[in-house]
C-alpha cells in the first residue's frame, strides 16, 4: 500500500516538475521538448515489459510453470499498451515539430513493426485452442519476438538518417541540462513503479481467473463427455 | 510560465489522479475477490 501511494505521489511530483522545474530544451519549437519526460519512459517501460515477457516465456518452457506464462502474458499486454502510448505521444511531438502526425521516420516505422509483432502474439494466443499448446507456442513466439526488440528499438533507428532527436535528448550525452536530467530520471523511476503496479494487478487478476474458470480445453472435454452421454 | 502550460499541467494532473484512483479501486476489488476465493477454498 505504501509503495502504491509513493508511486502516486512521485508521479504527481514528476508531472509538476516536468512543467514547472525543468527547462524547455533549446532547438525545439516552443515547449515540445517536455514530451521527453513522458514519451521516453513509455518506450523504456515497453522495452522492459517485452524483456520480462521473454524471461517469463523462458521460465515457462523450462519448468512448465503457469505463473511464468501469466507473467509473460501480462508483461506482453503492458508492453503493447506502453508501446501504443509511446507511439501516440511521439505522434503528438511529430505534429508540433515536423508538421505531420506521421512521417514514416525510421523510428516510427520500427515501432509500427514492433506493434505488429506483439499484436501477432495475442492473435496466436487466441488462435490456439488447446491451453498447453497455446502456452508453448506463445512462449516460443515471445522469445523469438524479443530477438527483434534490440534491433528495432536501438539499432535500426541509429543506422539510418532520422528526424528523431538524438543529441539533445540522450541523457548519456554530457550536454543535457542537469534539471532536465533529474526530472527525466525521476520520470523513468515513476513509470517503472507504475509498470510494476499494473503488472501485479494483472497477475492477480489472471490468478483469480485461473482459480474460477475451467480451462478452454477442459470445458471442451466436458462438452464432449456430455455429447457422448 | 509560458501561456497554456498551466492548462496542460492541470490536464495531466487530472488524468493521473483519475488513473491512480481507478487503480486503487481496482486493487481493492481484486483484494475482495481474492478473499472470496480463499474463503471458498476453505
Amino acid at each position: 500500500m505504501i509503495a502504491k501511494v509513493l508511486v502516486t505521489v512521485w508521479m504527481a511530483i514528476i508531472i509538476v516538475a516536468a512543467f514547472l522545474y525543468a527547462n524547455a530544451a533549446v532547438g525545439f519549437p516552443g515547449e515540445t521538448s517536455r514530451i521527453l519526460f513522458f514519451h521516453v519512459p513509455q518506450a523504456w517501460v515497453a522495452t522492459l515489459s517485452f524483456l520480462i515477457s521473454m524471461i517469463g516465456s523462458c521460465i515457462y518452457l523450462a519448468r512448465r510453470n503457469l505463473k511464468a506464462d501469466n507473467l509473460a502474458l501480462s508483461a506482453a499486454e503492458l508492453g503493447l499498451l506502453f508501446c501504443l502510448l509511446a507511439t501516440a505521444s511521439g505522434s503528438i511531438f511529430a505534429k508540433a515539430a515536423w508538421g505531420s502526425f506521421w512521417n514514416w521516420d525510421p523510428r516510427e516505422t520500427s515501432i509500427v513493426i514492433l506493434l505488429m509483432i506483439y499484436g501477432a502474439y495475442f492473435a496466436l494466443r487466441s488462435a490456439v485452442g488447446d491451453p498447453e499448446k497455446r502456452r508453448i507456442f506463445a512462449a516460443v513466439y515471445s522469445i523469438l519476438a524479443f530477438v527483434t526488440v534490440p534491433f528495432l528499438v536501438f539499432v535500426v533507428p541509429r543506422i539510418t538518417a532520422s528526424l528523431h532527436p538524438e543529441d539533445t535528448m540522450n541523457p548519456a550525452r554530457p550536454g543535457m541540462d542537469p534539471k532536465t536530467l533529474k526530472v527525466f530520471l525521476g520520470s523513468l523511476l515513476a513509470y517503472t513503479g507504475l509498470f510494476i503496479w499494473l503488472l501485479r494487478l494483472r497477475l492477480r487478476l489472471l490468478n483469480l481467473e485461473g482459480m474460477q474458470e475451467p480451462e478452454f480445453g477442459a470445458r471442451e472435454n466436458m462438452d464432449r463427455v456430455g455429447e457422448e452421454q | 510560465m509560458k501561456e497554456g502550460l498551466d492548462f496542460v499541467l492541470a490536464v495531466n494532473l487530472v488524468i493521473w489522479s483519475g488513473l491512480a484512483l481507478y487503480l486503487f479501486i481496482l486493487d481493492r476489488k481484486i483484494k475482495r475477490l481474492e478473499e472470496t476465493a480463499a474463503n471458498r477454498r476453505q
